[in-house]
């Protein structure tokens, strides 16, 4: 649970986001302390490390054309993260319709193109716990990504995904048990 | 008849402490899913990703400053749009109408400040939306489709996440 000190900090800090003074230099200030944790969420969706870095360059733009509209109703690191988001799911729907395949097909494709992608330096069990994951519903990857590779609170996921943690932990906890019984029986 | 109690025993405070141990066990990594899911960057990414946004942000066709010559610009092309519309004699009038046009434009003071504009003008004058002027037909039905999805979710975006998926969990 976030305290009090922290709450005003980033009251004070999303006040320096919306002034039109202050505003550029806080705006680097935020891309520094979340392009990383970004960049891992966009990656994990949408797999390649180009597309993740025009994702991720799309998300901040939209953060950064949007900041001044932000009302605080959420906490701003939950609104960044829910831009991410959706702007990943968006991309690999376009991709999806620019290659004429379904989701599931899609995410196949992806899984293959790792096998020759640069950055990706993963032998066979992690391409195969790649493909493991091309086989579970989009929320259930998002949770288990989330909870088990950028060791997310719960709390934290249901903030960014708008799903209860009870949910959250059942749908966690269904991805480990399918991503186990594919590694051990494919 | 007096129920009986099963002679077995429990350590103290098991019971007690029983939520917190199984939610450890819970959240405990499994032992054959992999810790490191492989992903590598390029080296140095991270270090030049903000100077790299930063040159994108006021370029590229994202957001670009809608600059005091373009509304001039855009005022002249909707005067010359006009013209036919306005006269009997419209391709005379439109070599006129041309002719002072460009002795305008060289001798007019274009240097508007962004009020002026914008007083009389409905449109943003701090950004405006310009993707890459030579779209193919894909590419332009992309980019509607990709703002169109934009509007929604800056509706959408203080609470709701954009799921196709209506599965269980």
């Amino acid at each position: 649970m976030e305290n009090d000190t922290t709450l005003v900090a980033e009251e004070d800090f999303l006040v320096l986001l919306q002034d039109p003074a202050t505003r550029d230099k806080a705006f680097e200030e935020l891309v520094s302390n979340y392009q990383e944790r970004l960049y891992w969420h966009i990656r994990r969706i949408v797999l390649d490390h180009d597309d993740t870095d025009d994702v991720l360059q799309n998300t901040f733009i939209k953060v950064f054309r949007n900041i001044g509209g932000f009302k605080g109703d959420s906490k701003l690191y939950s609104w960044m993260y829910r831009i991410a988001t959706n702007e990943s799911l968006s991309f690999l729907k376009q991709k999806s319709r620019k290659l004429g395949v379904g989701s599931l097909e899609l995410q196949e494709k992806l899984v293959e193109q790792l096998e020759s992608d640069v950055y990706f330096e993963g032998d066979e069990i992690q391409l195969k716990l790649q493909q493991a994951l091309a086989q579970l519903p989009e929320k259930q990857k998002l949770v288990f990504n989330m909870k088990y590779y950028q060791n997310m609170k719960y709390d934290d996921i249901s903030a960014v995904l708008g799903t209860s943690v009870g949910a959250l932990k059942t749908s966690y906890h269904h991805a480990v048990k399918k991503i186990e019984a594919f590694l051990t029986t494919e | 008849m007096k129920k009986k109690v099963p002679n077995f025993k429990a350590p103290e405070g098991y019971f007690e402490g029983f939520m917190d141990r199984l939610k450890d066990r819970m959240d405990e990594k499994s032992s054959i899913i992999p810790e490191d899911d492989g992903f590598g960057v390029p080296e140095g990414y991270f270090e030049s990703f903000g100077d790299h946004l930063q040159e994108k942000l006021p370029q590229q066709g994202r957001l670009i400053q809608f600059k005091p010559w373009m509304y001039a610009a855009a005022a002249g092309i909707a005067l010359l749009l006009l013209i036919p519309f306005t006269n009997n004699e419209p391709e005379q009038n439109f070599e006129l109408a041309m002719s002072e046009l460009e002795e305008y434009w060289e001798e007019a003071d274009l240097e508007f400040a962004a009020f002026e504009i914008s007083e009389s003008s409905e449109w943003n004058p701090e950004t405006l939306i310009v993707e890459n002027p030579d779209l193919e037909t894909d590419e332009l039905q992309d980019y509607l489709e990709q703002e169109l999805d934009l509007e929604d979710q800056e509706h959408l975006m203080e609470e709701d996440l954009i799921l196709d998926y209506d599965e269980a969990l």
